[in-house]
């Protein structure tokens, strides 16, 4: 049999010679309307998440719970704020090459990894705050702040958001990491050797 | 409408230069599959941006580029057991004309695959007959870096391949 012999004609009639796999479009496309749905899905169920936060906020204030009502409205700008962030285009105002794509990806990772921090601190302080306001005698009796079965499904819920922040913190970092080693190789100026670490 | 139809000729085009690349990134032929579906999304959401400033050649391969490096990092993804891609020859018994083209093919693609990313991304696009001034406009290094690493990954891939069985 005869191999390419390394020049680059040869190399290239053999690169095409064998046809690509095929790609089926109507399943290509039958996943885009799938993605656009889920995504609608889930731009509903997260303003619907946002209208709560807000409806409880006004409830909490007109109930003159207004600690509660301004921790409520601060978590209901920083979901939507968040949400906002997550769901720009992940190549828009990238410039055109390999390089400054990369550039926006670590960019967007480490942003992501800053994100998590935030919201790590958000999450202590909230549950600070509801400990607190549980542990104190401020405020009437019966008032919902202490009624231990609705601070522990604050507290579960507090619990879920951090453990899914941390997550989402773990992938951003490796993102991150595994961008910037491609990023370097591409762009260093001296010799690479065939393990991929630069001379 | 038009746009869908627009996307469908790109995938005519291109489809098969994205398939080359992604399997140059991915061994296991269901990940290269699906890395080239994502490929395909993702240019499916920056078609909107997308301003002729370069040929859409290059416009799909920028963005194939970028999410295959992106979907393997800095190393080869070499899943346990994975072998031949069965959908790159024609199902079954091959005459054999096309059975060696598809060895000699193989071993190529495996060739590449052992280069460091440097080298595997202005190769390919060498392969898919892109100039070293257009794979420096793709990548965006210099056209001088995309020379002399072509030189070296020749020189590699000629050695790998006289040593192959």
């Amino acid at each position: 049999m005869t191999l390419p012999d390394g020049e680059w004609t040869t190399l290239k009639a053999a690169w095409r010679e064998s046809p690509p796999p095929p790609i089926d479009v109507a399943a290509l496309r039958a996943g885009l309307r799938w993605r656009a749905l889920w995504s609608w899905t889930y731009l509903v169920i997260e303003v619907s998440g946002w209208l709560l936060l807000a409806f409880l906020a006004v409830e909490q204030w007109r109930m003159g719970e207004s600690g509660v009502a301004a921790a409520l409205a601060l978590l209901t700008v920083a979901a939507a704020a968040a949400s906002a962030w997550a769901r720009r285009s992940a190549l828009t105002g990238a410039p055109p090459t390999v390089v400054g794509m990369l550039d926006l990806a670590i960019a967007r990772a480490r942003r992501g990894v800053r994100f998590a921090f935030a919201n790590y601190v958000m999450v202590a302080a909230t549950a600070l705050y509801l400990a607190a306001m549980y542990g104190s005698g401020i405020g009437a009796p019966d008032a919902a702040y202490r009624d231990p079965q609705r601070v522990l499904v604050v507290a579960a819920v507090l619990a879920a958001y951090a453990a899914a922040t941390a997550v989402y913190h773990r992938r951003a970092r490796h993102r991150g990491r595994r961008l910037r080693a491609v990023r370097s190789e591409i762009t260093a100026d001296g010799d690479v050797l065939p393990s991929g670490e630069h001379a | 409408m038009r746009a869908t139809r627009r996307f469908e000729a790109l995938i005519d085009g291109h489809h098969a230069m994205v398939a080359r690349i992604c399997a140059s990134y991915e061994r296991d032929p269901e990940l290269a599959r699906e890395l080239a579906q994502e490929v395909w999304l993702a240019v499916w959401r920056s078609l909107p941006a997308f301003r002729g400033e370069a040929s859409v050649r290059t416009f799909v391969a920028r963005i194939a580029q970028f999410r295959a490096a992106s979907h393997v990092g800095a190393r080869l993804r070499v899943p346990p057991g994975a072998e031949l891609d069965p959908a790159l020859p024609a199902p079954g018994p091959l005459p054999d004309t096309q059975a060696i083209a598809a060895d000699r093919r193989e071993r190529l693609l495996e060739a590449v695959r052992q280069l460091p990313i440097a080298y595997r991304d202005p190769v390919i696009l060498t392969l898919e007959d892109f100039t070293p001034a257009e794979i420096a406009e793709v990548l965006g290094v210099t056209a001088n870096v995309v020379s002399i690493r072509l030189t070296r990954a020749r020189a590699l891939l000629r050695a790998w391949l006289r040593e192959a069985p």
